[in-house]
């Protein structure tokens, strides 16, 4: 690690193009996306599309999103999905169930540093209680006894700080591959794969075992949302919009750590 | 405007010490005596709509005879035409231009689409009970419920409601789950449906009544 930390920024860059380390190539595509976005629409924050309520996320690319949209569809379809279907087929639930919990003990540091960075010491001794406990008594992170302790697991991540800090959010973005995103959002992706310990550890070794942290977190992430997606492409009158209301509603409710701000509400109409 | 008024679950022994002193000063529990009014009957009213919910999910009969009862229910306990206006986002102004009848059907409609949501993700909500956690009064007419479904597995998931008044009753308005507002989700796919027929609402009629 010690001979990690001292690369530069250029070197892991150039490098991570070289070598192709999944989590660098995404690190920068989504560095490239987030400050590629126009100007006037990066200004146009917390600006919704009918003025209606914060719930709602401006979305002035809408035309080149749903084409990156259909193209992440079609690989979801062929690659994600199948890949997912078969994760569940051939490993039983108490596996996916260790293999969730190890990767979430195992990102605890990004959740860490951003507890720290919004300034939330409560949730930062969670966060370390609950790595103690899940890595001794949990055999390695596999089981989450801290939960059972009263520990509620909880995430955080820099796009989240970001927001907290009040950066605004920038307007929808469909990244490729990645999916729903802000400007904001993909910032905070490349932040936290830049300061994630698992990236320089794994640097030099070959890619697929570079990648797979990255790559475990996807399918496991993929097999987890499966019935719901499943649900939504059936019955949503349109599956573009219903997964980007979704995705902002989420992102809105984690960063907020789940508590609803009431400003943020839409006003009911006053009619009987 | 918000008040920020929260209203917790009170223990036996808060109510006592907070009616007594409801009875000297016309505060109970840190807030005005109408809105801890509202406070209780708005998670009173949350109780009874999620114990029917439950006995609807719970209950005998397949998913077609369970949309039928949870249509009847929404029909009683769901701020219908609020609802019915608030998914039309910007569009909410043709609501007005609707003959009396073609509002009725709209209204309807949207409770069926409503429904289907609901049977769609049924077996989510096959809990055993409903829980109140609290409330917020915003306003008389806008209150937030705090509640948890508990399962026999020991799992809670957490759901607000949004209370408002409609003809002098109680009403939902909407209900958040896993931090996604259903109405809100709505709005955002009604909108779409609208937008995609050149901004007429019959566009989304038309959807609704092949798809409702």
């Amino acid at each position: 690690m010690g001979g990690q930390s001292r690369k530069t920024l250029a070197q892991m860059l150039w490098r991570s193009f070289g070598l192709g380390r999944l989590g660098g190539i995404l690190a920068i595509a989504m560095l490239v996306m987030a400050i590629s976005v126009p100007a006037s629409y990066a200004d146009d924050v917390d600006d919704y599309d009918d003025g209606s309520s914060a719930l709602d996320l401006a979305d002035p690319l809408e035309p080149v999103n749903r084409v990156i949209f259909t193209l992440n569809d079609a690989v979801d379809l062929v690659v994600f999905r199948p890949v997912a279907i078969t994760y569940r087929a051939v490993l039983p639930p108490p596996v996916r169930l260790g293999l969730a919990n190890f990767l979430s003990n195992a990102a605890t540091p990004i959740t860490l540093a951003n507890d720290l960075l919004q300034g939330n010491s409560d949730r930062a001794s969670t966060t370390v209680a609950r790595f103690f406990v899940n890595t001794i008594a949990g055999i390695g992170g596999i089981n989450d006894v801290a939960s059972q302790a009263g520990w509620e697991r909880h995430t955080e991540d820099f796009g989240q700080t970001l927001a907290v800090w009040g950066f605004p959010s920038g307007p929808y973005i469909v990244a490729p591959i990645l999916g729903p995103s802000t400007p904001r959002h993909l910032v905070g992706r490349a932040v936290d794969v830049l300061a994630n310990p698992w990236t320089w550890i794994l640097w030099d070794n070959s890619f697929i075992e570079a990648s797979s942290p990255t790559l475990a977190t996807m399918v496991s992430a993929r097999e987890d949302a499966l019935d719901v997606l499943d649900s939504v492409r059936e019955s949503s009158p349109d599956y573009y919009t219903t997964l980007k209301t979704l995705y902002w509603q989420s992102r809105v409710s984690e960063i907020n750590n789940g508590e609803i701000v009431e400003d943020e509400l839409p006003d009911i109409p006053d009619i009987r | 405007m918000t008040k920020d008024i929260v209203h917790t679950r009170p223990s036996r022994r808060s109510i006592l010490a907070g009616a007594t002193a409801a009875l000297f000063s016309g505060f109970t529990f840190g807030m005005p005596a109408n809105d801890a009014q509202a406070a209780t009957a708005a998670e009173n009213f949350i109780k009874d709509v999620g114990t029917r919910i439950l006995g609807v999910v719970n209950g005998g009969g397949n998913n077609t005879s369970k949309k039928d009862k949870f249509f009847n229910l929404l029909w009683s306990k769901a701020a219908r035409a609020k609802i019915a206006v608030f998914s039309l986002g910007s569009y909410g102004s043709q609501y007005r231009s609707l003959s009396g009848s073609s509002k009725n059907e709209y209204v309807r409609l949207v409770m069926r689409f409503v429904a289907g949501v609901f049977i769609r993700h049924i077996n989510d909500f096959a809990g055993n009970e409903i829980k109140i956690l609290g409330s917020t009064v915003r306003s008389s007419r806008d209150i937030i419920v705090r509640s948890q479904v508990l399962y026999s597995s020991g799992r809670k998931l957490d759901v607000q409601w949004r209370v408002t008044t409609s003809g002098g009753a109680l009403k939902v308005f909407d209900v958040r789950v896993s931090g996604v507002w259903l109405a809100t989700t709505q709005k955002s796919e009604f909108v779409s449906i609208i937008r995609r027929n050149d901004g007429k609402i019959q566009g989304l009629i038309e959807y609704l009544r092949s798809n409702a």
